[in-house]
């Protein structure tokens, strides 16, 4: 336990020194927060007097910045395991701990406490800015919108360590930015044009990004292609099957 | 020549990057047969247009103040004046060769902003001299031929041109046309079109023909009306020789909005990605490795060699996105018809199709230009991981926020971002009704291109001049 601790603490701190992180956290808050003003101000007024008369899913508009922000998210998670074998830095590494287990749970255990405290300030800000532009109480009130405000928060993280994941397959920053983007980003470009009923909900409820941002929903749940949590459980079950393959591939292979 | 020679031996060495170059012609294939599949269209099942002379959906309703005429004869007219209800209203002379809607017509016409055109079924448009506000126009029909005739004073007569048309009775007169007006309202969750119908007026004196007979004034009107719009119907108001005539609709191809080609080319953004990912690292590992340094060794012409690796990776990108494409046209076209996208709605389409290679080629350029500013963004940033999210962001992400926001917003954003290069994809006109990058010109599309190529080349030569390498 002990080895663990001190090994997370070694992550954290490669984590705050790269001067690529500091850009990272500034630029995932601020592209977030800036989208998601963006959106709220873009949203005719006539469709959302009050929050009960609201047309559009309020949280859908709120925290739009996330489907942007998360692209930063993603590379942040990339570059925690990219790096290491950008600069070699593995060997070191695990010459200092040699369990390559330990390894790999100590940097998803500060990818995800610097993501976790990064996706609340995103999230939170972009609800903020929300209420503030369309006078509501600051505070979500009800279940469905904590709901998809902490669901957010998860989402982003779970962004990041499927980045995480899939820069330990890949092992080249380069590589792996690119195949996780490409994940998230084509299914919803690719619903503008499929109209074949069966492949949208196939779309809308396997892909990463469309199933995990079903936890945003608070209105017609019914008619939604899947339930807001489940949603959020493909995303988790992508991330958690990258990870999962990234910590067989760094207990088995060679280093280089 | 040497220089271009050792970068292309550079690309072509490692074998990860021609790898990845392949992939990115098999992603844009692959991914083009996923979109294809899904697509779905049940447009001829249900359909809101009619069918042209040549087969092909139209648009043909409007008012119609005429008279039969067999054999040769003329008619003139003066356009003494017409309302600005729509940009395309039209106002002037025609010949049709029945009152159905559908059938062939030939016709001279003032419009509103768009000067005097000479029109026939449905495909023929030929523009004349702009800016008079009063016009005479003139339609005279000898054996098969129609001719139109503009002029400023109805004393001499420029010819605009002549057509092929009907022999036997037709009906010949006058018509007052004004297509609806359209608004597209897009927003998270969707988008909403709503058409809504206008009425065009127009006042015309001088009526000279030579068919014998009474006006009587009727309505063409498709089945659908325009795109299944409400129109109003038209009236007709004689008065000591003035003609005052309402109508509504249009005349004119009606194709859906949805394009067959561009549904075909949704893997190139797939292939792009590899294609980004390519270009930055063909610069990015040479200042990893230091390799940077022998390069500038043996060319110490920095400005030569960016230009050299610009023009190499370039070219590779355009022969991938340009087999690519081709390829995935070739291979999607036949499951997209299959899936609905068949004539009378959508006609067939070639490769050898000016628009279809105009597309094509339009994508490859797209791609090109892409390449070659990634490349720029790796010497600016000199690292591999931030200049691809920096590309990428400027590409992919655009189209996220676009899909979101109003027309008039997201095409602000498009000609801002390189995703305006979606729209070169597109072998029809642009319209608000589909993808949001469906909406911008292809060359300004293309200018967005080449400019950001163009601006990072710059920088990046600039940079690489000045800074330490």
């Amino acid at each position: 336990m002990r080895s663990l601790a001190n090994a997370v603490h070694a992550e954290w701190t490669k984590l705050r020194t790269t001067p690529s992180t500091v850009w990272l956290a500034a630029g995932s808050v601020g592209v977030t927060i800036a989208v998601s003003l963006l959106m709220t101000v873009a949203l005719d007024p006539a469709l959302c007097p009050t929050e009960a008369t609201c047309q559009a899913d309020p949280p859908t508009v709120a925290l739009f910045g996330v489907r942007i922000g998360q692209a930063l998210f993603l590379v942040l998670g990339v570059l925690a395991m990219g790096n290491e074998y950008g600069t070699r830095m593995i060997q070191t590494t695990l010459t200092a701990v040699p369990r390559r287990l330990t390894v790999v749970a100590a940097k998803l255990a500060a990818v995800v406490a610097v993501t976790l405290i990064l996706a609340a300030l995103a999230v939170a800000g972009s609800w903020a800015t929300w209420s503030a532009v369309n006078g509501w109480a600051v505070l979500p009130h009800s279940a469905s919108m904590w709901r998809a405000v902490a669901g957010s928060m998860l989402y982003l993280v779970l962004i990041a360590v499927l980045g995480l994941g899939v820069g330990a397959i890949v092992r080249e920053t380069a590589v792996g930015i690119t195949i996780v983007t490409t994940m998230l980003y084509f299914a919803p470009l690719l619903l503008m044009f499929v109209k074949n009923p069966l492949w949208q909900l196939r779309i809308q409820r396997y892909t990463p990004m469309n199933a995990g941002l079903a936890v945003q929903a608070t209105k017609d749940l019914a008619a939604q292609p899947i339930a807001p949590w489940l949603g959020l459980g493909v995303l988790a079950a992508y991330a958690a099957v990258a990870i999962l393959l990234a910590a067989a591939l760094v207990k088995w292979r060679d280093v280089n | 020549m040497n220089l271009l020679r050792a970068e292309w031996t550079k690309l072509r060495s490692v074998n990860r990057w021609m790898l990845t170059l392949l992939a990115a012609g098999v992603l844009t294939v692959g991914f083009g047969l996923v979109a294809a599949s899904g697509g779905r269209t049940e447009i001829n099942q249900h359909p809101n247009f009619i069918v042209g002379p040549k087969g092909q959906p139209v648009l043909d309703d409007f008012m119609f103040v005429h008279r039969p005429l067999s054999g040769d004869g003329t008619i003139a007219v003066r356009v003494v004046d017409q309302a600005d209800s729509h940009e395309w209203a039209g106002a002037g002379v025609i010949v049709k060769q029945s009152l159905t809607s559908g059938s062939r017509y030939a016709l001279v016409m003032t419009t509103p902003r768009h000067g005097v055109r000479f029109r026939s079924d449905f495909d023929t448009d030929i523009p004349a001299t702009a800016g008079l506000s009063s016009r005479w126009l003139k339609l005279s029909r000898s054996g098969g031929t129609v001719t139109g005739f503009e002029s400023a004073d109805g004393a001499s007569w420029r010819e605009l041109g002549r057509v092929a048309f009907t022999e036997g009775t037709v009906e010949i007169g006058l018509f007052v046309s004004s297509p609806p007006h359209r608004v597209v309202e897009r927003r998270p969750g969707g988008a909403t079109t709503t058409d809504n119908p206008t009425v065009g007026t127009a006042v015309f004196d001088n009526v000279t023909t030579s068919a014998p007979g009474r006006w009587s004034g009727s309505d063409v009107r498709g089945p659908g009306g325009y795109e299944g719009a409400p129109t109003t119907p038209g009236t007709l108001e004689e008065r000591d020789d003035v003609l005052t005539v309402h109508g509504s609709g249009g005349i004119g191809p009606n194709p859906p909005d949805d394009d067959p080609v561009s549904a075909g080319l949704y893997g190139v953004l797939m292939g792009l990605m590899a294609i980004i990912a390519v270009s930055v690292l063909f610069v990015t590992s040479e200042y990893k490795r230091g390799m940077i340094l022998t390069t500038l060794a043996a060319h110490p012409g920095r400005v030569r060699m960016l230009a050299a690796k610009a023009a190499v990776a370039g070219t590779a990108a355009f022969v991938v996105a340009l087999a690519g494409s081709a390829i995935a046209f070739l291979v999607t076209q036949p499951l997209l018809r299959d899936n609905g996208f068949r004539p009378p709605a959508y006609q067939p389409l070639s490769i050898t199709d000016p628009s279809v290679l105009r597309a094509l080629g339009g994508t490859a350029v797209f791609v090109a230009c892409v390449a070659v500013f990634a490349l720029a963004v790796g010497v600016i940033m000199r690292h591999s991981a931030a200049a691809i999210t920096t590309t990428v962001a400027l590409v992919i992400l655009p189209t996220i926020l676009s899909i979101a926001l109003p027309p008039a917003v997201s095409k602000w954003i498009l000609q801002l971002t390189l995703t305006a290069g979606f729209a070169l994809q597109r072998a029809k006109p642009p319209t608000n009704t589909v993808e949001p990058w469906a909406n911008l010109e292809p060359w300004s599309a293309l200018t967005v291109c080449v400019a950001y190529a163009a601006t990072g080349f710059t920088i990046a030569a600039v940079l690489l001049r000045r800074r330490d390498a």
